[in-house]
C-alpha cells in the first residue's frame, strides 16, 4: 500500500540524488543538458509509476499522507507541469550558464516537495512539504548569481516567505493547541465534539492560516513580494512559481478548509469572497500598467488567484470542481505563455514587451499561440479557461453569490487591456524592415508550446473528460 | 440536406485551415480556395431554404459536457430565419471575397486578409444556426476577433490599429452584459438552451423582473455589436479597415448579429414590455442620430457607416414596436443593398484614391456599372419603390406606426434625411464638376472581378423586397408562433414614399443647383452644424470620463503601491529616527562621550543599511503583517 502511492516520490528523490552525483563528475565547460533529459526521464516515470495508485484510497504513514482522486489528479498534473518546465529549461540553463545539476535536482525536490503537500492529511505533513517546495524555489530563484534582479529577487522571496511560514506554523500551533491534533480530519472531528468553533482563538488561527496561505497564493494584501520575485527569477522558474507554489498551495487549502475547517464554513467562505474580489481587482489594475512581460505576467497571475478564490467563497462541491478545473486550465496556459517568454528571451529579444514587436513575422507560431493562451487567460471561448470561469462563475451563482460572479466578469473585462496591449505589439507595430529577422521554433519549446496549445483548445472543446476529473475531486468533501 | 447544414458553417472554417497551410505559398492565387469554400457553401445554403421552403426543419445536438447532474448540449436548429440569413451571410461573403481578389491585389498580407475573412464566415454562421447561447457566444467573440483584426489590416497607420482596439473594447463592454445576461437566464433556467429557456420564460410568473433584467443584460450585447447609441462610436471608426470587410462585416453581416440575438431571445423580450420598450426607445434614436450625423460626413465611407448605424436602429425599432417581421426583413434585404453601396464606394475609392466626396465629383462618366449600381443602392436605401428598401422600411413604420405615433414620427423623419444625405452623396461623388482634375484623369472602371459582383447584388437590391413582400409572403415565412402583424396603412405608405422623396428633392436642391448658398446655411445653422460634426461630442464624453478614469484608477493603484506603502515605511524610520534621537539626547547629558560615539555610528550604520536595501522588503512584510492584524480586528469584531 505505502510503495503503490508513493513511488513516484521515490523514483523522483532517486533520480534528483542521482542527478546532484552525477553533476560532481560534471567537468568544466561540459554541457549538462543531458541532465536535463535526465531528469524528464525520471519525470516520465513517476508519470508511469503513478499508474498502480489509480482507485486506491487511503491513508498511510499513519495518516500522514492520503491517497484519493484529489491527490492523484494533482500530482499528475504536477509532474506533467514538471515535465513542460524542464523542457522549456533546458536552452535556458545552457545559455545562462546555470549550474545544471543543482537546477534540476531542486527543481525534481521541489516537485517532490509540492506533491507531498497535495497528498498531506497532516498539517506537519504539509509543513514539511511546503518548506521543502518553498526552500527549492528560494534557491531556484536566486539561481542567476550574476544578475542582480535574480538576486534582489531571492532575497525579497526569502524573507517574506520565511515570514509566511512562520504565520502559517503559527496558525498551526494554535490549532494544535485547540484541538490537540494536528491530523486534518481530527480537527474536523474536534470542532464536532467540543471545541467551540466561534472562539476568538479559533478565529485568530484562522486569520493566521489564511494570511499565511494568502502569501503563497499571492492574494492581495500578501502580494507584494510577487511582482518584484517574478520579474527577477530566471523565466522557467517564474513559470514553475506560478504554477507550483501556487496550486500546490490551493490544494492543501482544498483539503485543510473544505474537511478540516468545515465547521468554520461561514467565516472563512466570506473572508475569502472578499479577498478574492480585491486580489482579481487590484492584480487586473496594476497589470494594465507594467511595461515588463514577466511583471505583468505576475499582476495578472494575482489576478487569476482572486478568481480561483471564488471557489473558496462558494464554498460548495461545484466550487471544488470548479477550482480544480480553473488550475488545471490555467496551469497549461502559464506553461505555454513562458514557454514562449523563454524563447524569446534565449534569442535576446528581452522581457520587455516592447521586445515582442512584429513577432507576428518572426515566428508565427509562437505569436498565435500568445493569442490562444491570452484568450483562455481572458476567457474567451473556446478555450479552457473561458470553461474554468464558466464553472466558477456557476459555482458562485449557485452559491448566491451573483455580485461576485459579476466582479469576475467585470474584471475580466479590464484584462482584455493588458492582453491586447500584448497582442497589439505582436500584430500591430512591426518594425520598418521588409524581412525582419526570422526567430526559429525550437524542438523543446516548440514542443511545450504545442503540447499546451492543443490541451488549452481540448480544454475548450471537448471538456468532458477533464470535467469528469474535476468533479471527481469533490469526493473529498465530508 | 437540411439535417446537415452545419456542414456549410464547417466549410469556411476548412477554407481557412487550408489557407493557413498553403496560402502563402500560393500568393493570389489563395483567393481561389476562399471563393471555392463559399461558392459551394453558398449552394447549399440555397438547397437548405429550398427544402426549409417546402415545409423542412431541422435541428441537431450533442452532449458536450457534463457537470455533476448537469448536461450541456451543443447543437444547431435551421427554421425559415435560419435558412434565410444562412444564404444571405454565404452570398454576402461570396461576392465579397470575388471582389477582394481584384481589391486587394498587391496588398502584403493578402492571405492574411483571405484567412480571417473566412473564419469570420464561420462565425457568423455559427451565430446563425446556434440553438443555445454559449455556441452563440463563441462564434461571436470569434467575429469579434477577426473584426478587430480587419479594422487594424492597414496598421501602418497607428490610428487604424487604434480603430481596431476601440472597435474591441467598445463591443467589450456591451459583451459584459450580455455574458451576465447568460449567467443569469442559466442560473434560472438551467440551461443555455434558446428552446429551455422559452420553456422557462413561460412557466416563470411572478419573476417578470428577472426576465427583464435579462433581456435587458442581453440587450447590452446587442447594443454593442450592432453600434446603437451609446456604444455605437465604434462602428464609423472601424471604416479603417479594407472597404469589402467593412462590405461583409461592418455593413451586412457582423454589425446585424446584435438585432438577430434579440430576434433570437426575441420570447424573453416579449415577456417583457418594459424591455421592449427600452428596445424601441434605442432604436429610434440611434436611427435619427446617426442619420443627422451622416448628413455631415465628407468621407464617402463615413456617410455608409453612420447610415449603416442608422438603419440598425431602424431593426431595433422594429424588434421594439413588435414587428419582428419586419425588423428581419430589413436586416436581410439591407445586407443586400448596404454590401452593395459598399463595394461601390470600394470601387470609386480604387479608382481615384481618396474616401473624401470633395475630391470627387463627375465620376458617373467614367464608372457606368458602379455609378448605376451604387444609385440602385442608394434607392433601395432610400425606400423608393420598387427597390428593395422600400418595401421593409415601411412594414417597419407601419409596426412603429401601430405602437406608438411619436417613435413613427421620429422613424420618418430619419427615413427624409437617409434619402437626403444619400442624395448628397451621390451628387458630390458621381455628378458634378470634377473637383480634383488629376484624381479624375485617373480614374478608371473597375476590373470584372469587382464590377460583376456589383451586377450581382444590384438584383436582389432591387427585386428582394418586393419578392417576399408579394402576397405577405414575409410575414407567414418569417415569424413566429402568436406573433400579430400590421397589415397595411395608406397613411404610412404614403408618408414613407412622401418623405423619401422629399429628402431626394431637398438633397438635390442643395448640392444638385445653386439655389440655395451652402456657405451662407453653414452660417445660419452653426450650432447645429457642429454639433453634428462633432457627433453630438460622444467621443469627447467617453474620452474624458472612461477612459481618462480606467487610467487613472489604474495609475492610483500603482500610485499606491509605490508610494503609501513605502511612505508607511519610512514613517516608521521616520519615527524611529524621532526616538532615537530623543534617546541620544538622553544618552550626551546622562551617559559619556563613548557611549555617545558608540550611539551615533550605530545611527550612521542603520542609515547606510536603511539606504541599502531601499526600504522594499520591510515594507512589503510591514503590509503582509498589516494585513493579519486587520484580518484579526475583523474576525474578532465579525467571527467572535
Amino acid at each position: 500500500m505505502i510503495f503503490d502511492v508513493l513511488i513516484p516520490e521515490i523514483v523522483l528523490t532517486v533520480v534528483a540524488l542521482g542527478l546532484l552525483l552525477a553533476a560532481a563528475w560534471q567537468k568544466e565547460g561540459q554541457s549538462g543538458s543531458y541532465l536535463g533529459y535526465l531528469g524528464i526521464v525520471g519525470l516520465l516515470g513517476a508519470l508511469v509509476a503513478l499508474w498502480p495508485a489509480i482507485g486506491i484510497s487511503g491513508e498511510v504513514f499513519d495518516g500522514m499522507l492520503v491517497a484519493d482522486e484529489l491527490t492523484m489528479f494533482f500530482k499528475a498534473l504536477l509532474i506533467v507541469v514538471g515535465i513542460l518546465v524542464f523542457l522549456m529549461s533546458i536552452e535556458f540553463v545552457e545559455k545562462n550558464h546555470i549550474p545544471a545539476g543543482e537546477y534540476y535536482a531542486l527543481l525534481l525536490f521541489g516537485i517532490v516537495g509540492g506533491m507531498i503537500m497535495v497528498a498531506s492529511a497532516d498539517l506537519l505533513a504539509f509543513y514539511v512539504g511546503l518548506e521543502l517546495l518553498a526552500i527549492a524555489s528560494y534557491a531556484l530563484t536566486g539561481m542567476l548569481r550574476n544578475d542582480h534582479k535574480s538576486q534582489e529577487a531571492v532575497l525579497k522571496y526569502f524573507l517574506n516567505g520565511a515570514l509566511a511560514s512562520a504565520i502559517i506554523l503559527f496558525g498551526i500551533s494554535l490549532f494544535y493547541g485547540l484541538t490537540g491534533t494536528t491530523s486534518i480530519q481530527g480537527l474536523a472531528d474536534a470542532f464536532k465534539v467540543g471545541v467551540n468553533g466561534t472562539d476568538s482563538l479559533v478565529m485568530a488561527a484562522l486569520v493566521f492560516l489564511m494570511a499565511g496561505f494568502g502569501f503563497k497564493i499571492a492574494a492581495v494584501p500578501f502580494h507584494l513580494w510577487a511582482a518584484d520575485t517574478y520579474e527577477g527569477a530566471p523565466t522557467p522558474i517564474t513559470a514553475f512559481l506560478s504554477v507550483v507554489s501556487k496550486g500546490a498551495a490551493f490544494v492543501v487549502m482544498m483539503r485543510i478548509f473544505f474537511v478540516g475547517l468545515e465547521s468554520l464554513t461561514v467565516n472563512w467562505s466570506a473572508a475569502f469572497a472578499v479577498l478574492a474580489v480585491i486580489t482579481m481587482t487590484v492584480g487586473n489594475l496594476a497589470a494594465l500598467w507594467q511595461k515588463n512581460i514577466k511583471r505583468m505576467l505576475a499582476y495578472s497571475s494575482i489576478a487569476h488567484a482572486g478568481y480561483i478564490m471564488v471557489g473558496f467563497a462558494a464554498a460548495t462541491a461545484d466550487g471544488l470542481t470548479g477550482m480544480t478545473y480553473y488550475i488545471l486550465a490555467y496551469a497549461l496556459t502559464n506553461m505555454g505563455l513562458f514557454a514562449i517568454i523563454v524563447a524569446m528571451s534565449n534569442a535576446g529579444l528581452g522581457e520587455d514587451i516592447d521586445g515582442y514587436k512584429g513577432l507576428s513575422r518572426k515566428n508565427a507560431l509562437y505569436a498565435w499561440m500568445m493569442v490562444v493562451f491570452f484568450l483562455s487567460l481572458i476567457g474567451i471561448p473556446p478555450t479552457g479557461g473561458f470553461l474554468g470561469k464558466f464553472l466558477l462563475f456557476k459555482a458562485s451563482i449557485g452559491a448566491n453569490l451573483v455580485w461576485l460572479a459579476l466582479a469576475m466578469a467585470i474584471n475580466s473585462a479590464i484584462s482584455v487591456g493588458y492582453y491586447y496591449g500584448v497582442v497589439k505589439t505582436m500584430f500591430l507595430n512591426e518594425e520598418e524592415e521588409e524581412e525582419p529577422q526570422k526567430l526559429p521554433t525550437t524542438a523543446n519549446i516548440g514542443l511545450v508550446v504545442w503540447i499546451t496549445g492543443a490541451m488549452v483548445l481540448v480544454l475548450g472543446i471537448l471538456p468532458s473528460f477533464f470535467i469528469e476529473l474535476s468533479s471527481q475531486v469533490a469526493k473529498i468533501l465530508p | 440536406m437540411i439535417t446537415y447544414s452545419w456542414i456549410i458553417a464547417v466549410i469556411p472554417l476548412l477554407a481557412f485551415v487550408l489557407l493557413l497551410a498553403f496560402g502563402n505559398r500560393m500568393k493570389e492565387r489563395a483567393a481561389w480556395i476562399g471563393v471555392t469554400a463559399l461558392g459551394l457553401a453558398f449552394l447549399m445554403a440555397l438547397k437548405v431554404l429550398a427544402e426549409v421552403l417546402a415545409g423542412a426543419q431541422a435541428a441537431a445536438s450533442f452532449e458536450w459536457l457534463k457537470i455533476g447532474s448537469y448536461t450541456i448540449d451543443m447543437g444547431f436548429q435551421v427554421g425559415a430565419l435560419e435558412a434565410s440569413m444562412m444564404v444571405v451571410v454565404t452570398a454576402v461573403s461570396l461576392m465579397v471575397q470575388l471582389y477582394s481578389m481584384g481589391y486587394m491585389h498587391g496588398d502584403p498580407r493578402f492571405n492574411r486578409y483571405y484567412m480571417t475573412v473566412n473564419l469570420f464566415t464561420t462565425g457568423m454562421l455559427g451565430v446563425v444556426i446556434a440553438d443555445n447561447f454559449l455556441l452563440f457566444l463563441m462564434s461571436w467573440e470569434i467575429m469579434g476577433l477577426c473584426s478587430y483584426l480587419l479594422i487594424s489590416h492597414y496598421y501602418e497607420d497607428l490610428n487604424n490599429a487604434k480603430a481596431g482596439m476601440k472597435a474591441f473594447l467598445t463591443t467589450r463592454v456591451g459583451d459584459v452584459g450580455m455574458m451576465a445576461g447568460i449567467w443569469l437566464l442559466f442560473s434560472q433556467a438551467g440551461s443555455f438552451n434558446f428552446a429551455d429557456i422559452a420553456v422557462w420564460v413561460e412557466n416563470a410568473s411572478g419573476s417578470e423582473n428577472i426576465i427583464t433584467l435579462a433581456a435587458l443584460l442581453l440587450f447590452a450585447g446587442a447594443v454593442g455589436k450592432s453600434a446603437q447609441v451609446p456604444l455605437h462610436v465604434w462602428l464609423p471608426d472601424a471604416m479603417a479597415g479594407p472597404t469589402p470587410a467593412s462590405a461583409l462585416i461592418h455593413a451586412a453581416t457582423m454589425v446585424a448579429a446584435g438585432v438577430y440575438l434579440v430576434a433570437k431571445s426575441y420570447f424573453i423580450f416579449q415577456a417583457s414590455p418594459d424591455a421592449m420598450f427600452v428596445v424601441a426607445v434605442i432604436g429610434a434614436l440611434t436611427a435619427f442620430l446617426a442619420a443627422t450625423i451622416a448628413t455631415v460626413q465628407v468621407d464617402l465611407k463615413k456617410v455608409l457607416a453612420y447610415s449603416t448605424v442608422s438603419q440598425l436602429g431602424f431593426m431595433m425599432l422594429g424588434l421594439g414596436v413588435g414587428g419582428y417581421t419586419a425588423a428581419l426583413f430589413h436586416l436581410i434585404t439591407h445586407a443586400f443593398f448596404k454590401a452593395l453601396l459598399f463595394l461601390g464606394a470600394g470601387s470609386v475609392i480604387h479608382a481615384v484614391h481618396t474616401q473624401n466626396m470633395h475630391e470627387m465629383g463627375g465620376l458617373f462618366k467614367k464608372m457606368k456599372i458602379t455609378g448605376t449600381t451604387f444609385i440602385i443602392g442608394s434607392l433601395a436605401l432610400a425606400g423608393i419603390p420598387p427597390f428593395a428598401g422600400f418595401y421593409s422600411k415601411d412594414m417597419i413604420l407601419l409596426e412603429a406606426y401601430r405602437y406608438n405615433e411619436v417613435l413613427f414620427w421620429i422613424g420618418a423623419a430619419a427615413a427624409f434625411m437617409t434619402a437626403y444625405y444619400m442624395t448628397r452623396a451621390i451628387i458630390l461623388t458621381f455628378f458634378g464638376k470634377p473637383r480634383d482634375m488629376e484624381k479624375y484623369e485617373h480614374a478608371h472602371e473597375s476590373p470584372l472581378n469587382m464590377s460583376i459582383p456589383l451586377m450581382f447584388l444590384a438584383i436582389p437590391a432591387t427585386l428582394l423586397g418586393y419578392g417576399m413582400y408579394r402576397d405577405y409572403f414575409v410575414k407567414s415565412f418569417i415569424t413566429l408562433p402568436g406573433l400579430t402583424h400590421a397589415y397595411h396603412s395608406d397613411f404610412v405608405m404614403n408618408m414613407a414614399i412622401s418623405v423619401a422623396v422629399a429628402g431626394i428633392v431637398v438633397g438635390f436642391i442643395v448640392y444638385g443647383t445653386n439655389w440655395v448658398s451652402k456657405t451662407a446655411a453653414i452660417r445660419n445653422l452653426k450650432p447645429l452644424y457642429v454639433l453634428l460634426k462633432h457627433k453630438y461630442y460622444f467621443d469627447e464624453l467617453y474620452n474624458g470620463v472612461v477612459v481618462k478614469g480606467t487610467v487613472g484608477i489604474s495609475r492610483l493603484v500603482g500610485w499606491f503601491d509605490k508610494w503609501i506603502v513605502d511612505g508607511l515605511v519610512n514613517f516608521v524610520g521616520w519615527s524611529t529616527g524621532q526616538l532615537s534621537r530623543l534617546t541620544r539626547t538622553f544618552d550626551t547629558i546622562v551617559v559619556d562621550g563613548a557611549v555617545n560615539g558608540t550611539a551615533a555610528l550605530t545611527m550612521a550604520a542603520g542609515n547606510q543599511v536603511r539606504k541599502l536595501q531601499t526600504g522594499v522588503v520591510q515594507s512589503y512584510m510591514l503590509v503582509l503583517f498589516a494585513g493579519v492584524v486587520i484580518g484579526l480586528i475583523i474576525f474578532q469584531l465579525i467571527g467572535g
